[in-house]
């Protein structure tokens, strides 16, 4: 062929090779471009590095204290994330010497009812000795017996802040110095956030006595572990089953028997004591013409007084769903996760005998087969055979644990707390996914969560409204504050709405804004950012303008804000100044003002 | 000089903060009576916490049974030559003598009674049955938010200068009937309810809260600003309570006093709220109820006179969490029950009466054997005064699941 021919058609060839490849390429490169670039967009459109690491310390802690900003950053994001994932492998022992005035906190039950008996009992002694008749030991003793059945039983409103108050000042306490001081902020949070999925009223009770432990031993160890094994402490916790009433739930028959057994124990005493009567023994000043016999009626939670004849209770004993119902409504599958009144009652048949028994003042777990109710059932469809005895009960945490619903309600509620108060639904699929495969694992669903793009979206940023807790807890990591955290704060908490351990019910305090934002709550939160920074809270200084200079609004605003704050924050600022200069009295000022600011209320 | 100008201005604020002391020309009263008011009317409840002994402050003295089961607690039949005796009221009931300040208002016929009420849940447990009494669902612990504030909800108010101010609770925490989504203000003192700092602060936050586009807190913030500003207005060094009240020394007096100035201040307060509590004698009950009582009716008159033609705006309904036993137990006192006594006083109830039907003290016709039984649930009484007196439009909202089987026409 000819060269030239040959050459020309190479040459054409390869214009045809260019040709095609650059129109086959410039769809892949754009098409790989505009990926990069829609990842790019995203980050982007994302948060800058400082934002980043504020929304970090924000949310997975209580804020940042200064210089916790630049640490995060000097760290790595991602690297902090794992290092608060692990609780246990950092130091915290700083914390640790703040709570050792609290001496409460490593009392078991018993030692706490002995120390800080309840006011009712004193009083009952106190009156039993006043009005002593006849058989002195005899009244006495019975007057005793009474006063602490009674005292036990029935709190009055005025039994809580008296003297077992303490107990609950220093949980309290605990809770906050932990939140401001502790490195394991990640571990703080979770410890909030359980307390509150399992709540516990303190004032109901033995509660008094035994929230502590539930505390120390059931939340805390479990707070950054196994769903699983927290719900199964849960469950087996004397607190809880006093709190939501289990301990009373018994098999309608079961009942009746031990009524009955009951009935015919008290005629024979009731026999006995007549026989002694007859015999000249002891006085009987009973206004009914026997002596009377004080029963605790288990049911109904207090003294009844009987005069010698059968109880015909027109109610039968029986079960009590109380517990039954809100361990699926609040704990594991969600109001909506699918269970019927039926379940709750079968579910209740299989929590009969699930029990306390009574150590003085406080109690320990028991099972009662007695009050169990043997027969079979069927637990969201699950046949549980009969005869399971205490097995019953674990097989419904079992059958719970392996419920979707459970997944996607814990999901959701982490989603709701770290995330948005609209959980975006596909993040909290991934993290339902999640608990599916590591069967509830707590740092894996957390992880899920912290490495998505939704957690860093620029949506999410500054987003939700500080708990009155969170408020608190970061005004004073902000402000740098040495804190013993006194009445005065617990108080400042209890008028924002928030007091610690005594949410009545069982659905905890919320995590959304509208449980938050009300006018009331709203003063206190101003007010509690003007008392701190003037040191006008008794045991607690705040340091940071002590241990900084402030020469501009702007600077003051980085200082305690850590970010950006809208236009009419900063004319606010601007006009309490009102040119002057920065001393430390108007610094601290205009900290009080940011403090209340609406920027600050959010994280 | 106090000008026509000023009144003009500051209204009946003007007036309250005066205090009732002064006297004015009569152009003045007329322009103060002329600046736009709200005759709305308010509601007030007053919770007995603790569970108060309904049977010994209105006594059954007509029962035998009664004195069979408290032969040392019980109070002594109506005798004039007997100040520890019942007041009579109507041959039937009697009031207990420390009560006596309500005697006259029952013979006005501002003072009605209904007896045997109550919530239906049987819980005997203070915390679970004041939750319920004050959520407004006997049984069902969820819901979210108390019956008062489902009341503001379903019924907003245009003219109301100030959302917040609609409803009022004095007290340290917010009570649970309180709780929701509607704005509300929880008051310890009107003397204390402010911002450190006073208007000065306050005009920084307001500028704040005012400008900002935050549409979450801003709303909720500026409204607690302005509420502020209002409290202050109102807030005086000496209050002066008219028509020679006096208000008994303590808390609960204390209480009922700022909701009169708050009354007479005209800010548009449709719901009030006060507590008082240590009913719960289980022990030595005769010097407590006795001590309680006084408090109770002598705070309770004592608000009512200082309202004085106002009244005819108010009505103020009293309940407890439940009764006491029947029979007295063995320390002097008596244990947790079921039924109770509510106090309904206003201008518009038709008093004098006691209402509801009695039950019996039998045994038969007890409670589990042990309780006076409720023949009128407590959202009976309620629902009558929130349609009567405030005009409210949907029931179902405020008590869901409920329906009224009886009407007591409580009120004209």
């Amino acid at each position: 062929m000819d060269k030239c021919l040959y050459i020309k058609r190479l040459s054409q060839v390869i214009f045809t090779i260019i040709v095609g490849i650059t129109l086959i390429a410039n769809p892949i490169v754009s098409y790989s471009l505009e990926k990069n670039k829609k990842a790019t967009a995203k980050y982007n459109n994302n948060l800058s590095a400082n934002e980043k690491a504020l929304h970090v310390l924000n949310r997975l802690g209580y804020g940042p204290r200064p210089g916790d900003l630049e640490k995060v950053q000097r760290m790595g994001i991602e690297k902090y994330i794992e290092w608060q994932l692990n609780p246990e492998k950092i130091d915290d022992q700083m914390v640790e010497a703040r709570l050792k005035g609290l001496t409460t906190l490593s009392m078991d039950p018993q030692e706490l009812a002995r120390a800080y008996p309840p006011p009712a009992l004193l009083k009952a002694k106190k009156e039993a000795e006043l009005k002593n008749t006849g058989d002195e030991t005899v009244d006495k003793a019975k007057a005793d017996k009474l006063a602490r059945k009674r005292s036990r039983m029935e709190i009055n409103e005025e039994d809580v802040m008296g003297r077992p108050g303490e107990i609950l000042m220093e949980l309290a306490q605990q809770q906050i110095i932990r939140s401001v001081y502790s490195e394991r902020q990640l571990q703080e949070v979770m410890v909030d956030f359980w307390t509150n999925h399992f709540n516990i009223f303190w004032a109901k009770g033995a509660n008094k006595y035994l929230l502590t432990e539930y505390i120390q031993e059931t939340i805390r160890p479990n707070a950054m572990v196994s769903f699983e094994k927290m719900l199964a402490a849960t469950a087996h916790s004397p607190a809880m089953l006093i709190y939501l009433d289990n301990w009373l739930s018994v098999d309608p028959d079961a009942a009746e028997r031990i009524d009955k057994q009951r009935q015919e124990r008290k005629e024979r005493l009731e026999e006995f004591r007549n026989r002694r009567n007859r015999l000249g023994n002891g006085q009987n000043n009973s206004p009914f013409g026997k002596r009377r016999n004080l029963e605790l009626n288990p049911q109904t939670n207090t003294i009844q007084v009987e005069n010698g004849q059968p109880n015909k209770a027109n109610k039968k004993r029986g079960l009590n769903e109380n517990y039954a119902r809100e361990l699926m409504e609040l704990h594991t599958l969600g109001v909506d996760g699918g269970y019927s009144q039926k379940d709750v009652t079968e579910v209740a048949r299989c929590l009969t005998g699930w029990t306390i028994k009574r150590d003085g003042e406080t109690a320990t777990f028991f099972f009662n087969e007695r009050m169990h109710d043997n027969g079979e059932k069927v637990v969201l469809g699950n046949k549980i055979p009969a005869n399971g005895g205490q097995k019953d009960g674990e097989k419904v945490l079992e059958i719970l644990m392996k419920h979707p619903s459970t997944a996607q309600f814990i999901a959701t509620k982490l989603v709701r707390r770290f995330v948005s108060d609209t959980p975006p639904q596909d993040l909290v699929k991934r993290v339902a996914s999640t608990f599916t495969k590591t069967n509830g694992d707590i740092k894996s669903m957390l992880r899920t969560i912290f490495t998505s793009s939704e957690f860093f979206d620029k949506e999410n940023y500054q987003a939700k409204v500080k708990s009155p807790l969170g408020l608190v807890v970061s005004a004073l990591r902000t402000a740098d504050a040495d804190t013993n955290v006194g009445p005065q704060i617990l108080l400042s908490l209890n008028k924002m709405g928030q007091p610690l351990f005594l949410c009545q019910p069982p659905t905890g305090y919320g995590d959304t804004a509208d449980k938050w934002v009300n006018t009331a709550s709203l003063v206190e939160r101003l007010n509690f950012g003007i008392a701190l920074s003037q040191g006008q809270i008794r045991g607690t200084t705040a340091n940071l303008l002590r241990n900084n200079t402030v020469n501009s609004v702007n600077e003051l605003i980085q200082l305690v804000i850590n970010g950006q704050v809208a236009e009419p924050t900063i004319r606010a600022l601007e006009q309490e100044l009102a040119g002057q200069e920065f001393t430390k009295d108007k610094s601290a000022k205009l900290m009080g003002l940011l403090l209340g600011s609406p920027e600050f209320q959010k994280m | 000089m106090i000008t026509r100008r000023f009144f003009l201005k500051s209204g009946a604020l003007a007036v309250a903060s005066l205090g009732a002391g002064l006297v004015l020309p009569s152009f003045l009263q007329r322009t103060a009576l002329a600046s736009p008011q709200n005759h709305n009317k308010t509601f007030i409840v007053i919770f007995q916490r603790g569970a108060v002994d309904g049977l010994n402050t209105v006594v059954p003295f007509g029962d035998a049974a009664y004195y069979r089961a408290r032969p040392t607690l019980a109070i002594a039949k109506p005798n004039s030559s007997d100040d520890q005796s019942a007041i009579d009221l109507d041959g039937f009931f009697g009031l207990h003598p420390a009560l006596s300040p309500f005697k006259p208002l029952y013979d006005a016929k501002t003072l009605a009674i209904v007896h045997a009420a109550g919530s239906p849940d049987s819980t005997r447990s203070h915390f679970d049955a004041q939750d319920y009494m004050e959520i407004g669902t006997p049984g069902k612990k969820s819901t979210p938010d108390g019956w008062l504030n489902r009341y503001l909800q379903a019924n907003t108010n245009s003219n109301s200068k100030n959302e917040a101010l609609r409803a009022i609770a004095i007290g340290n925490k917010q009570p649970r009937v309180m709780s929701g989504i509607s704005p509300n203000l929880t008051i310890a003192n009107l003397n204390s309810f402010d911002l450190r700092g006073g208007a000065k602060t306050s005009s920084a936050f307001e500028t704040m809260y005012g400008k900002s586009s935050d549409d979450i807190i801003a709303p909720a913030g500026t409204e607690a600003l302005e509420a502020m500003e209002t409290i202050r207005k109102i807030r005086s060094s000496f209050y002066s309570p008219a028509n020679g009240a006096v208000y008994p020394r303590g808390q609960f007096g204390n209480s009922l006093k700022q909701i009169a100035q708050l009354i007479k201040s005209d800010i548009g307060l449709e719901v009030a709220f006060a507590d008082i509590g240590g009913w719960d004698t289980h022990t030595a009950q005769k010097p407590r109820l006795n001590q309680l009582l006084k408090e109770f009716g002598g705070g309770i008159s004592a608000l009512v006179t200082d309202l004085g033609d106002k009244m005819n705006d108010v009505v103020i309904v009293t309940m407890s969490e439940f009764g006491r036993t029947v029979r007295e137990n063995g320390t002097a006192g008596t244990d947790h029950g079921h039924a109770n006594c509510m106090f309904v006083i206003g201008g518009s109830v038709k008093g004098g009466k006691i209402y509801g039907k009695w039950p019996g003290l039998e045994r038969e016709q007890l409670y589990e054997n042990r309780d006076l039984a409720i023949t009128t649930d407590f959202r009976t009484v309620c629902s009558e005064v929130i349609t009567k007196h405030c005009k409210a439009k949907d029931l179902t909202k405020i008590f869901p699941n409920f329906q009224a089987k009886t009407d007591l026409s409580l009120l004209a």
